[in-house]
């Protein structure tokens, strides 16, 4: 009887410490695997700065600007407007009542499209 | 926006002395890799250390022919770089932080306590070969430092250091300088100076070159100047545009001085007098306002005092007390001489004219966020004092006005803008200290569109030749500098705004 009770005994010791040191080893393998996982991400992570800084090295003014200074040595920013400077028409009076359409041009502009440009009054 | 400065990953490269066995044969290698001298190297292999640094933040290229070479007792640590992907754009402004990645000088510096985070702390295992293992006993996580957003504009910077480096080599300068500020605001759009480094290699530039000139070094500036004498007798309600002054054909005594003017006038009014820069008829202005006056006007302008912007260096210039001034002095000061004063001063000064009379500090950081982009402070523009009434300051945009469509400053001129500028030329003063005949500083400040200011500029170009008015030399720096900023900025021409006013009228009429 008592022998089974300490061979019990053992066995459950035994048992024991044997899902500790599984345990201990999953722990351990689980770290060695995060490990090479954090590398990776960090590897990954630098890349990605090396990346976005070359992206901004070659989208950078005086980059483009050394690329094109070759070709255009005094390329300025373009405007969004032009100005023009319209010269004056000097129609008379008489001109005008011409211009004015009669009754079969109206009729015909009616069903065509036509582009109109009248002279401004200064 | 694009970032200014980033964080790269460098490896390091150290040696344990002790580990390695054919120490020779490592030396050479290593300077061949790393183009080191052999004696540097000997020096450092031969030490009785454990760990000794052989460089610091290599290129990738560097560290993968070491690592190919697989010698045992060298090793890599990873640290981080700092790098600028923008070279020289704005490199004094910027500065650079040093191999411990510790600001060193410009913002890099002034903010890096905001930048530099702070460390953490993690215990961790190591198994019995040494490898590192991701089980953390204890950790203090680091914090990151954070990002500064700037007042500057990337855009306008370019803009600014292009026309700089134009005139800096066509005239052979020894330095040169531009500032274009927000007048209303105080925040700096751009800041360069010539000659420049790039900031990526700011350990092999020469610390002269290094230096923020705008704000560091100091100039007497001659005709530019002028304004703060106009401004003082404007709003003093000494005289009226049209009061008229006898130039004395251009010879003037002051003292035991003759005082010239680069061309000869007769009778001029107030308005031309600054128009056509004449020396004698701002003594005259000058000596109607007395020492006194002219001192304080000096002060609020903000010369003879820092102005506060948050970059290391800046100087406060000099100004006499009017109790030190000779008799020559009334000639003097109020044309620009007998004072020393800074790029960064100059446009400020003009910035007062420009806003309806403060004085505004300037800024460069505008924001500081955190990782995650969010705002954790913001920088809003400070009023140091008022200086002149809005009225005054009208007045005089008019007159400056003047100075480009009539007077010194024609050269500034922009096709459907106003203007509003002055032109400046000193004689340096040599080595015996006396004023010399081939050496100058040429300047312009000016602010545009005059009626409702955008931009402020100050240009200053240090010993320039063979050219050195300030009119033929920095007013056409202006011109193409403020043109293509309007363009950029889509600020309309008055013109245009005419033009369109009139055709909506025209359209209601005929409706």
């Amino acid at each position: 009887m008592r022998l089974f009770r300490f061979l019990t005994l053992c066995f459950f010791i035994t048992l024991l410490a044997l899902i500790y040191t599984h345990q201990q080893i999953k722990i351990f393998y689980l770290a060695y695997n995060n490990e090479k996982k954090a590398a990776l991400l960090d590897k990954l992570i630098d890349n990605n700065n090396l990346l976005r800084y070359n992206l901004a090295v070659f989208s950078s003014l005086p980059y483009i600007e050394k690329k094109l200074s070759n070709k255009f040595n005094n390329f300025e920013i373009a405007s969004n407007t032009r100005s023009l400077k319209a010269l004056s028409l000097n129609v008379t009076s008489n001109e005008l009542k011409e211009n004015k359409q009669n009754i079969f041009s109206r009729f015909i502009n009616l069903i065509t499209k036509q582009a109109e440009a009248k002279p401004i009054n200064p | 926006m694009h970032p200014l400065a980033v964080n790269l990953p460098a490896e390091s490269l150290y040696a344990v002395p002790v580990e390695i066995k054919d120490k020779e044969t490592v030396i050479k290698k290593l300077s061949l890799i790393l183009k080191l001298d052999h004696s540097y190297l000997r020096e450092r292999l031969f030490r009785n250390k454990a760990f000794v640094w052989i460089a610091r933040k290599l290129v990738p290229s560097q560290v993968e022919q070491i690592k190919a070479l697989k010698i045992d007792g060298l090793g890599f640590i990873k640290e981080s770089k700092r790098a600028y992907p923008n070279g020289y754009l704005a490199s004094h402004l910027l500065g650079f932080a040093g191999l411990d990645n510790v600001g060193l000088e410009g913002i890099e510096l002034f903010y890096d306590n905001y930048l530099k985070g702070k460390a953490g702390l993690a215990l961790f295992l190591r198994d019995a070969k040494g490898n590192k293992l991701e089980l953390i006993e204890k950790i203090t996580p680091p914090i990151d430092g954070s990002d500064l957003v700037l007042t500057i504009d990337e855009t306008i910077q370019y803009i600014a250091e292009r026309e700089l480096d134009k005139v800096f080599k066509v005239f052979r300068a020894k330095h040169a300088m531009i500032i274009v500020i927000n007048p209303f605001t105080g925040e700096i759009l751009a800041l360069a100076n010539r000659p420049t480094f790039d900031l990526n290699r700011a350990n092999y530039t020469d610390v002269e070159v290094r230096k923020n000139i705008a704000i560091t070094d100091m100039f007497e500036p001659g005709s530019s100047f002028k304004i703060v004498t106009a401004a003082a007798i404007l709003e003093e309600g000494k005289v009226k545009e049209d009061d008229r002054f006898f130039c004395e054909n251009g010879s003037y005594r002051v003292g035991n001085h003759i005082l010239h003017d680069h061309r000869p006038h007769g009778w001029l009014t107030f308005k031309e007098v600054i128009e056509q820069s004449s020396n004698i008829g701002t003594t005259k202005l000058a000596q109607i306002l007395g020492p006194d006056i002219i001192y304080r006007y000096v002060k609020s302008f903000g010369f003879g005092s820092c102005l506060g912007i948050d970059l290391p260096g800046e100087i406060a210039g000099t100004i006499k007390s009017p109790k030190f001034w000779s008799k020559t002095s009334i000639g003097a000061v109020p044309i620009g001489h007998e004072v020393g004063v800074t790029a960064l001063q100059l446009v400020s000064a003009i910035s007062v004219i420009a806003n309806g009379g403060l004085l505004m500090k300037p800024f460069i950081l505008k924001e500081v966020r955190n990782r995650d982009g969010e705002k954790i402070k913001e920088f809003s523009p400070q009023i140091i004092r008022r200086v002149i009434s809005e009225e005054t300051s009208r007045r005089l945009k008019d007159i400056l006005v003047g100075v480009v469509e009539n007077g010194t400053g024609k050269l500034a001129k922009i096709e459907g803008f106003k203007v509003a500028g002055k032109t400046g030329t000193a004689q340096k003063i040599g080595s015996d200290g006396r004023y010399v005949h081939d050496r100058f500083v040429a300047s312009f400040i000016g602010f545009v569109p005059a009626d409702n200011p955008v931009i402020a500029i100050c240009i200053v170009i240090d010993e320039p030749y063979p050219y050195y008015f300030g009119g033929v030399v920095c007013a056409p720096v202006f011109k193409r500098v403020a043109s293509d900023i309007l363009k950029y900025l889509q600020i309309t021409s008055e013109k245009l705004v005419a033009l369109k006013e009139n055709e909506i009228d025209r359209v209601n009429k005929n409706h």
